[in-house]
């Protein structure tokens, strides 16, 4: 409901933020008052305008990081001339000082960043990473109060974009119960694992969609054992599987272990505030006895454990398996290959079936591209915020005013220059909503309301619609209106059907020595239990083993952080 | 005892008073010495802190003290362990092909009678010594590129398979080896052949006599003459077999081949500067130097009692 809410809030803001743009002129009177102090953009009678404007120019200092993307032919006067900056400082007053360029990679940037923090000489405001930030939280170079800060100049948009898939973003950024630093969100919705499934063959052999874990074994043994692909030959498969089947992605097995109610590789609670490490939960017995069953009946390969992603995708592209657990791009690859072998392959996502008798919760991560940091001696807080709110603005929200902004890519394509902004921000539900938008178009026939990204998706599903099913596959099959990725996602996403990874801080201590050793003793002991050379009656032996070889330390400091989040 | 104490006192102030310009010019280097090495040793009390920075100096004082957890912490480590080993093979094959090399290049040069190629060719094996690892390592990456580099082009004319030699496991340390050689064995080679030149040509004259060649005169009058220059560069080697190079590692390695070629410092780097441990990436440095002033010391006991070096 609440999310629904949200997302009401950023439509009715989408035609609300002209009039907002058009307030300007009111709002620098509301600043000038209050400039001085913290009160900017504070009007007499406490309302506080996100899009205020400083009466003196405020600079701040900062880091500026060259992406890979552009590295090659980055070229600081273009930027820093560019109108995103020259009118951002014209609309807000704020310039920023960048103490260094530098590209964005470990040896570069996170290097200067690193020697920035041990000797505590940070900028205005600075871009971290989880790691930079659960040391920063212990110390005292940062403003606490950001959160409070945050909350109260963040225009409704970029709160909208912040929140939008509930608080664990600020969750993440806070410490000792205060938000420290502000999040910049990515959408981790977009991650959560599917099933993928050949309807044709469904049809053809006269099944239902699996819904329960039995249902989808039946499926399988069919798919298997009659024929679907109808060319008299006993070549076909119950299922994609390789050999990391714990990373989410295609042919894994994370949506599975999910059917069961087990979280392998995330951090979950365990009811009582405790976290817990999903991959030792009792629930994965189920899971893996499961698998087995189906790696001894030959539902897949039986060489999985040789086999990458890439290899054992192999099999859904040429017709020899027809079910994939996998994410919402998959029918952009490997699954349109499939249909350039046969023209009758019809892909469609349905949500993970579940062994529990309600339906299956899939797991994902929040997904945060970094936070912003705000030096406790900047003082002008609250001119971070403001110019998050102006990326807002102009990224989503400014009508014609959008094209201003475009510079040609290296490809000589307009678009809006995103890695030249430090600090940005995204939507979540971003291609929800472009999915949401697409369906009603493609069920009212009229396009006129796609913006430019959107009309892009919507032709290609028109393309496909007219029969170019080969090269506009993907398009159809990941936005579109019958049983496409999204539809999924839209699903889970409505019913509040997933289950955030609880761990976001950076590594604990025993976590960065000992963490890989303990994940490849689960991979170890599931690969051999999957192959029949383990039993899961060993499972509580299993636990034992990876408790002592540091998991136990590594739950302590993980519940210590919690406790003081 | 007070006449003496005296007399030297007096010899510090006449010998000051004659060689003071020399101290001057002396005091640049001193002053560098203390500001970039002895002041950062300050640092070193983090090895035993769970640091917190708070602003230049101040997180040496706010720090909670936590004796020598970050060393047992290390010690746990399994990558750490692998380091060390990585650092232990990459130094002893550095130090000992260092000399072999040089040595052979040395000899064979010394029989040079022509002047002009002779001083050519010592030119030529000298100049990369004083290219930078920065400059070198872009190089290096070109050349034995996999996919287009000259010397895979050769491989695979000659029809066997492209070697993958910074990206492969098995061939990167034979890889920094060996470029390693090739970069500094100049400077080697010009020490053993000044040493060559300080033999007494009439012990060659006198062996000619008795009979000897090449070889003989080589085994019994030319290695015996450079020995203790031979000796002098392994023992001061011994210094360094915790430096296994961090810049050309640095420039060379990359995340595939961390198992055989990380060395203590590229660790400590990663460490420190990446994942922002720092009380542990100290404890490695100051593990590290701890063993390598051991080191050192048994080298100088050693080379003054078999070189007759010192600087004390």
């Amino acid at each position: 409901m609440k999310k629904k809410l949200v997302l009401l809030l950023a439509a009715a803001m989408l035609a609300g933020s002209l009039a907002g743009c058009g307030d300007g002129a009111d709002s620098s009177e509301g600043g000038a008052e209050a400039s001085g102090g913290s009160g900017a953009g504070v009007s007499e009678d406490g309302e506080v305008d996100p899009r205020f404007k400083y009466d003196e120019p405020v600079t701040l200092t900062s880091y500026f990081e060259i992406s890979p993307a552009i590295a090659g032919d980055w070229n600081q006067e273009t930027t820093l001339n560019s109108v995103y900056y020259t009118r951002m400082t014209e609309e807000t007053n704020i310039s920023i000082d960048w103490e260094w360029f530098a590209a964005q990679t470990p040896d570069d940037s996170e290097q200067k960043k690193s020697v920035a923090i041990a000797s505590g000489e940070i900028p205005d405001f600075m871009i971290v990473n989880s790691s930079q930030l659960s040391l920063l939280a212990k110390s005292d170079l940062i403003n606490r109060d950001i959160g409070k800060i945050f909350e109260k100049y963040a225009s409704e948009e970029l709160m909208s974009w912040t929140t939008g898939e509930g608080q664990a973003a600020l969750e993440s950024a806070s410490y000792g119960g205060e938000v420290i630093a502000i999040p910049l969100v990515d959408s981790s919705i977009d991650m959560l694992p599917m099933m993928w499934i050949r309807r044709d063959w469904i049809e053809k052999l006269n099944l239902e969609m699996p819904k329960t874990m039995e249902d989808l074994y039946n499926v399988m043994i069919a798919f298997r054992d009659q024929d679907p692909d109808g060319n008299g030959q006993d070549d076909t498969i119950g299922m994609v599987f390789h050999n990391l089947f714990l990373s989410a992605g295609l042919g894994d097995a994370v949506g599975l272990f999910n059917g069961f109610g087990a979280y392998p590789t995330i951090w979950v609670k365990d009811g009582e505030d405790k976290l817990k490490y999903g991959s030792i939960m009792e629930e994965n017995r189920e899971a893996l006895d499961y698998i087995a069953k189906m790696y001894q009946e030959g539902l897949i390969d039986q060489d999985f454990s040789s086999n990458d992603e890439v290899k054992a995708s192999e099999a859904a592209a040429s017709g020899r398996a027809g079910i994939q657990y996998g994410l919402m791009w998959n029918a952009n690859w490997p699954l349109n290959a499939t249909v350039q072998n046969d023209p009758e392959a019809d892909w469609v996502a349905i949500p993970i079936p579940s062994a529990t008798g309600s339906e299956a919760m899939p797991q994902t991560s929040p997904r945060i591209t970094g936070y912003v940091v705000v030096n406790k001696n900047c003082e002008h807080p609250e001119a971070v915020v403001r110019l998050l709110n102006f990326f807002v603005d102009k990224y989503a929200y400014s009508g014609d005013e959008y094209n201003d902004y475009l510079v040609e890519d290296s490809n000589g394509v307009m678009t809006f220059p995103l890695h030249w902004v430090m600090l940005k921000t995204w939507f979540p539900l971003k291609n929800l909503t472009i999915h949401q938008h697409i369906v009603e178009a493609l069920e009212k026939d009229d396009a006129s309301a796609l913006n430019a990204e959107e009309m892009v998706s919507y032709n290609d599903i028109q393309k496909y619609l007219s029969g170019d099913i080969v090269t506009s596959y993907g398009g159809m099959k990941t936005f579109g209106n019958d049983m496409a990725a999204f539809d999924t996602i839209q699903h889970y996403y409505d019913n509040n059907l997933f289950l955030m990874n609880e761990f976001t801080t950076g590594p604990t201590p025993t976590m960065g020595q000992k963490m890989s050793t303990i994940t490849d003793k689960v991979m170890e002991y599931y690969t051999k239990v999957i192959m029949g050379i383990e039993s899961t009656d060993n499972f509580d032996a299993f636990v034992e083993e990876v408790n002592a070889l540091g998991l136990d330390k590594i739950t302590e400091e993980l519940n210590e952080w919690y406790a003081n989040k | 005892m007070r006449e003496v104490s005296m007399k030297k006192k007096k010899n510090i102030r006449t010998i000051m008073k004659r060689e003071w310009p020399l101290h001057v010019m002396l005091l640049p280097a001193v002053i560098l010495l203390a500001v970039f090495a002895y002041l950062p040793m300050v640092g070193i009390v983090i090895s035993f802190q769970d640091f917190v920075p708070s602003g230049g100096m101040k997180g040496f004082f706010t720090s909670e003290w936590v004796g020598l957890e970050n060393f047992r912490y290390i010690f746990g480590m399994k990558d750490f362990r692998q380091v060390l080993v990585n650092t232990l093979v990459i130094a002893v094959l550095k130090i000992v092909a260092g000399i072999a090399v040089p040595l052979v290049l040395a000899l064979l040069l010394n029989e040079v009678k022509n002047r002009a190629f002779k001083k050519s060719v010592q030119t030529i094996v000298y100049i990369p010594y004083f290219l930078s690892w920065v400059v070198l390592g872009g190089i290096l990456v070109d050349i034995l590129s996999p996919s287009n580099g000259i010397v895979n082009s050769l491989i695979t004319a000659l029809g066997h398979d492209p070697v993958y030699f910074l990206g492969d496991p098995n061939t990167i340390r034979g890889t920094l080896v060996v470029s390693e050689v090739w970069k500094g064995c100049g400077y080697n080679m010009v020490i053993f052949l000044a040493a060559l030149t300080a033999i007494d040509q009439s012990q060659y004259e006198a062996a000619k006599v008795d009979g000897a060649g090449y070889f003989k005169q080589m085994l019994y009058i030319t290695l015996p003459g450079i020995l203790p220059q031979i000796i002098l560069v392994t023992v001061l080697g011994l210094g360094n077999i915790l430096n296994a190079g961090f810049d050309q590692v640095f420039n060379l390695y990359s995340p595939i081949v961390y198992e055989k070629a990380d060395i203590i410092d590229t660790f400590v780097y990663r460490l420190g500067m990446l994942n922002l441990q720092y009380s542990v990436s100290t404890a490695v440095g100051l593990f590290k130097s701890v063993i390598s002033f051991v080191l050192i010391t048994i080298s100088f006991t050693l080379a003054k009692k078999f070189a007759n070096y010192q600087i004390f």
